[in-house]
């Protein structure tokens, strides 16, 4: 009796706690998110009402080899960020994570890149593949020519082969401070007095981590890895903070860049580019769902 | 080897470490205010020059003085990112609190569903949105789209405090219970000061993000003295470029605001770690 | 400090809420004119707009800003809403587009009943809003394409400067004796001129048009492209490239586009009026203008137009068209010209000290103007985004060497032919 009325008070308060969401879910989200499924199914320029052409869009977007080369990009961009951010990004809250001298001049630096507005940050990265005067470059050339070996080396941002993991590079190095702020508050979480038993009873700093320190920051790992995944699927700004605006081999066009120009480039087609919309979802929710699933085998809650 | 040795040689080893990256991750921030302080000759020149030949201070003052209104601008921005986060900060809090350690039905659906919502990307979904602002909702030419909005949750900050919240201790809140505290009295004296690192890392990228927010602004607002400073610095560029130094200059001052917050943010950093006693 | 950190809070928050009370509304506006520009500009635009007020008494504009990167996104977006401006800027090249929805109100008749003579303007621009015997807005700008060239490197080289009436072979000679390896370190890192495929307006169609290729025939239905004239002019440009070796290659300064010019290291680059402003930053160098080199053929340059349009769905057209010829009328005419963003539709005022002003560079500034009666205007047809894309991919490959551009445009023929096919097909629908 008295547990069910107790469970009831907590079912309201639950509701109550989470009606602001809900309104806002309702009230902002919902309904845009409604109307964009609607625009798949038609053939819509903004300018005019939308016209329903059922499948039409859907059609097109499987027969579109712009749209899976587009696909194809993002998934190298997916596979490129994501691991090798997160793994750099908790390498760094590690060390970010002791008491050491200057840490928080360190903690800020960063965190700089983060902050940098994205015009400052193209500029600077374009200059750093240029061909001939570019910092990796002459840096390549130099360790190249000490090893003996002659190599005419590209210009990173517009070969067609190394455009897209130019950017891939680019973004690792914007992203990371994010996710170290991220796993830093994570590992706030982590009791000192469990690693420094652990220490006593004579574990190697390898055992601390893999023992203590990696299940205790599982859940911040695990939001790591699912909000990269999200952002990652919707790339958008990188490509065009190194401007290769004029990207005819389409090497760094992802789904999200073609969305863009779909809609908003040339005469719109919001319908088609809603279609590619509602794909991409689904795509980035099947993902999500399937690292939900795995969650349990890995992420640890007391 | 001696544990004290070793542990001095390890932080010796990390310190190298961040030592050297912080000059790969510092380095386009010197090279942000070198180009702020020269002429827009000097800033195409090529090879680049590392630090100006005449440091151009002139920069600065235009950007305070010009048609810009660089002043008005920051308070605009203030505002809208300071609401923005505020609003973010309660309703994410509230829900997330709720996601991860009260019981209702349709829990765990209401958190797929939010998670979802991150997943349409806002290049369409911007449209709809843009209409129900301004025909529905009437406020074309506010700042009330840029802030509102937040009072009532996004998915990403749900899903980050959701995630702390799961790493409280389960008998911190029966202890609670047993005192007679109601969900509120938990949430409000127990999961909220505990949350502190989650709390102001999702503050600080709130804050971040509404700071430099570009298209929200560049949408809704059509007179340039309600712009925020990030996106008001945009009518800099022109149609062709334009002056770098003087947009550098402003992209200066704009960070500046937040990296003073991050800087501030650290210092609940430092508190959570003290505060892990009460745990485990 | 805990309770410190929480009074900074909520007392910000109040002041963040305190400020959210103050914000003044916008206020009613009779008027709604959507353009982009700089803070400068638009200021000045709200400047000369007091005039327009102050005749036409109780009516107030609002000037509604929106940057370049974002404008025509904006555009959309309030057009999307049913709650566009009245009046706003744009070019010829999303005509058709627009006209396609209805989207802007024909000018010719208000255009007649105002007994306004539209020979006082350019006619380059006045034509590309020409359309089915409708005018679709009233010009404001009329920039054409020139050389400009750094005149210190010419005199340091010892190279003559370009005359009025020079050939593709005395550019060609010029730029050679230009293209300089200064360090010794084996690269060039001063360079003749700079070709690029990206833009038809300033840096490929008049040397197409100047070898007597044309991209389109038929009135804009059928594609050119593939012709001997065609393949002519813009090998001149490839081979600049890769057998004369005067400009740069695609991977290297190409890159820096503009930024090379300014930076010294360019001796020519083709560039619009409109980059004026731009270019009177530069102080280390003399620089000047000269007309486009004299091809086997001809010698035009291009031409282009911004106007001023009337949506459809405006309440007050009337006024509207008051606003519109207003923006091309004397004062905001002189104002354009100074400001050295473009050459103003309005032929009295383009060639009036305003936009001539000698005290200010380039000294042969006339060029800009007295290239605009034998200029050439780009072939804006339905469809002309998506060709244009096709056509630039297409060159891409010639540029980078990848192909020859005889192949790149055979390639590029039929792309063109189907895309122009589509949208004519749709147009004809209408």
């Amino acid at each position: 009796m008295k547990t069910s009325r107790l469970a009831r008070a907590e079912m309201l308060w639950g509701y109550l706690f989470t009606a602001p969401a809900i309104v806002g879910l309702v009230l902002f989200t919902a309904g845009p998110i409604v109307a964009v499924v609607r625009y798949s199914f038609c053939e819509y320029n903004m300018l005019r009402p939308p016209e329903w052409t059922g499948f039409a869009n859907y059609e097109r977007l499987w027969a579109d080899p712009l749209f899976w080369k587009a696909l194809r990009n993002t998934l190298i961009y997916v596979a490129g960020t994501v691991p090798l951010g997160i793994a750099l990004a908790l390498a760094f809250a590690l060390l970010l994570d002791r008491s050491l001298r200057g840490i928080k001049l360190f903690r800020t630096i960063f965190f700089l890149p983060v902050v940098s507005p994205v015009v400052a940050v193209g500029l600077i990265w374009s200059w750093i593949y240029q061909r001939d005067t570019g910092l990796l470059n002459l840096a390549l050339g130099k360790m190249l020519g000490a090893a003996g070996i002659e190599a005419t080396l590209p210009a990173w941002t517009v070969n067609e082969h190394t455009a897209i993991w130019a950017v891939v590079l680019m973004a690792i190095w914007k992203g990371l401070g994010y996710n170290i702020v991220i796993l830093l508050a994570g590992l706030q979480e982590v009791p000192r007095d469990l690693a420094e038993a652990a220490e006593i009873d004579g574990a190697g700093p390898w055992q601390r981590f893999r023992h203590v320190t990696l299940p205790m920051l599982s859940p911040t790992l695990f939001f790591v890895a699912v909000i990269a995944t999200i952002g990652g699927f919707q790339v958008f700004e990188p490509a065009y903070m190194l401007r290769v605006a004029e990207d005819y081999n389409f090497s760094v066009h992802t789904v999200v860049w073609h969305i863009y120009e779909t809609a908003f480039i040339g005469r719109s087609q919001m319908g088609y580019a809603s279609a590619m919309g509602v794909v991409l979802a689904l795509i980035i929710f099947a993902l999500t769902a399937v690292q939900l699933a795995v969650q349990r085998r890995w992420v640890h809650f007391r | 080897m001696n544990p004290r040795v070793r542990r001095r040689l390890s932080d010796a080893a990390a310190w190298s470490v961040l030592a050297v990256s912080s000059v790969a991750m510092a380095a386009p921030f010197l090279w942000m205010l070198a180009t702020s302080l020269k002429t827009p000759e000097e800033a195409a020149a090529v090879p680049p020059t590392l630090w100006p030949r005449e440091p151009q201070w002139e920069n600065f003052r235009v950007l305070f003085t010009s048609e810009l209104h660089a002043g008005r601008m920051f308070l605009n921005s203030f505002q809208v990112a300071w609401l923005a986060t505020a609003g973010t900060l309660l309703s994410c809090s509230m829900a997330a609190f709720a996601l991860a350690r009260l019981r209702f039905p349709g829990r765990n659906l209401l958190f797929v569903v939010f998670l979802a919502t991150l997943m349409i990307p806002w290049q369409v979904t911007w449209i709809p949105v843009y209409v129900l602002m301004t025909r529905g909702l009437g406020w074309k030419d506010t700042l009330l789209p840029l802030w509102v909005p937040a009072l009532f949750g996004n998915g990403f900050g749900i899903f980050l405090l959701r995630q702390f919240f799961l790493g409280l201790p389960k008998d911190l809140e029966n202890a609670a219970v047993i005192d007679g505290c109601t969900p509120l009295g938990i949430y409000w004296r127990i999961a909220l000061p505990l949350a502190k690192p989650a709390l102001v890392t999702l503050g600080v990228f709130t804050f971040l993000w509404s700071w430099n927010d570009l298209l929200g602004p560049l949408i809704y607002l059509t007179s340039l003295e309600k712009f925020p400073l990030t996106a008001g610095l945009t009518f800099l560029q022109g149609q062709h470029g334009g002056n770098w130094p003087l947009q550098m200059a402003g992209a200066l001052i704009a960070t500046v605001p937040v990296v003073a917050l991050y800087l501030l943010a650290q210092e609940a950093f430092v508190k959570g770690i003290t505060m892990t006693g009460l745990k485990g | 400090m805990e309770t410190l950190g929480r009074l900074a809070f909520v007392a910000l928050t109040v002041l963040a809420l305190a400020l959210a009370l103050m914000q003044s509304s916008s206020g009613e506006a009779s008027l709604r004119y959507m353009r982009w520009g700089t803070p400068g500009e638009l200021a000045a635009q709200r400047e000369l707009l007091r005039e327009f007020e102050a005749a036409h008494p109780g009516v107030r504009v609002r000037v509604e800003v929106a940057s370049w990167a974002e404008y025509w996104t904006k555009l959309y977006g309030s057009l999307a809403a049913n709650d566009a401006p009245d009046v706003f800027l744009m070019g010829g090249d999303r005509l058709h587009e627009f006209l396609l929805d209805g989207v802007l109100t024909d000018l010719a008749p208000l255009v007649a009943s105002s007994e306004l003579d539209l020979g006082l303007y350019y006619e380059n621009p006045v034509q590309i809003f020409q359309r089915e015997g409708g005018l679709w807005g009233l010009p404001r700008d009329c920039n054409t394409v020139a050389v400009i060239y750094n005149r210190t490197m010419f005199e340091r080289e010892g190279v003559p400067l370009p005359a009025g009436d020079w050939t593709w072979d005395g550019f060609l000679a010029a730029a050679q004796r230009l293209t300089r390896d200064i360090d010794g370190d084996g690269r060039t890192d001063q360079w003749g001129y700079l070709t690029f495929y990206n833009s038809q307006e300033t840096r490929f169609a008049a040397w197409a048009w100047n070898a007597g290729a044309e991209f389109l025939g038929a009135g804009g239905r059928l594609a050119t492209v593939n012709t001997p004239e065609m393949v002519r002019g813009l090998s001149f440009l490839t081979d600049l490239i890769s057998v004369h070796r005067v400009a740069p290659d695609m991977g290297g300064d190409a890159q820096l586009d503009a930024q090379l010019f300014l930076s010294g290291r360019l001796a020519m680059i083709t560039e619009g009026s409109w980059r004026l402003r731009e270019f009177r930053t530069i102080s280390q160098f003399e620089w000047d203008v000269a007309p486009m080199p004299r091809g086997p053929v001809r010698q035009v340059t291009s031409v282009n137009g911004l106007a001023n349009v009337i949506w459809s769905g405006s309440d007050n057209p009337a006024l509207a068209w008051e606003l519109v010829r207003f923006l091309s009328s004397e004062p905001c005419q002189v104002a354009l010209a100074r400001g050295g963003t473009s050459i103003p539709a309005l032929r009295s005022v383009a060639e009036s000290e305003a936009f001539l002003d000698p005290s200010r560079p380039p000294a042969n500034v006339r060029v800009f103007i007295d290239a605009i009666p034998t200029a050439h205007a780009l072939d804006y047809t339905p469809g002309f985004h998506a060709w244009d894309v096709a056509l630039q991919a297409a060159l891409e490959r010639a540029w980078r060497g990848q192909t020859s551009v005889a192949d790149a445009l055979a390639a590029a023929q039929p792309a063109i032919q189907r895309i122009l096919d589509e949208a004519w097909a749709e147009w004809d629908a209408r």
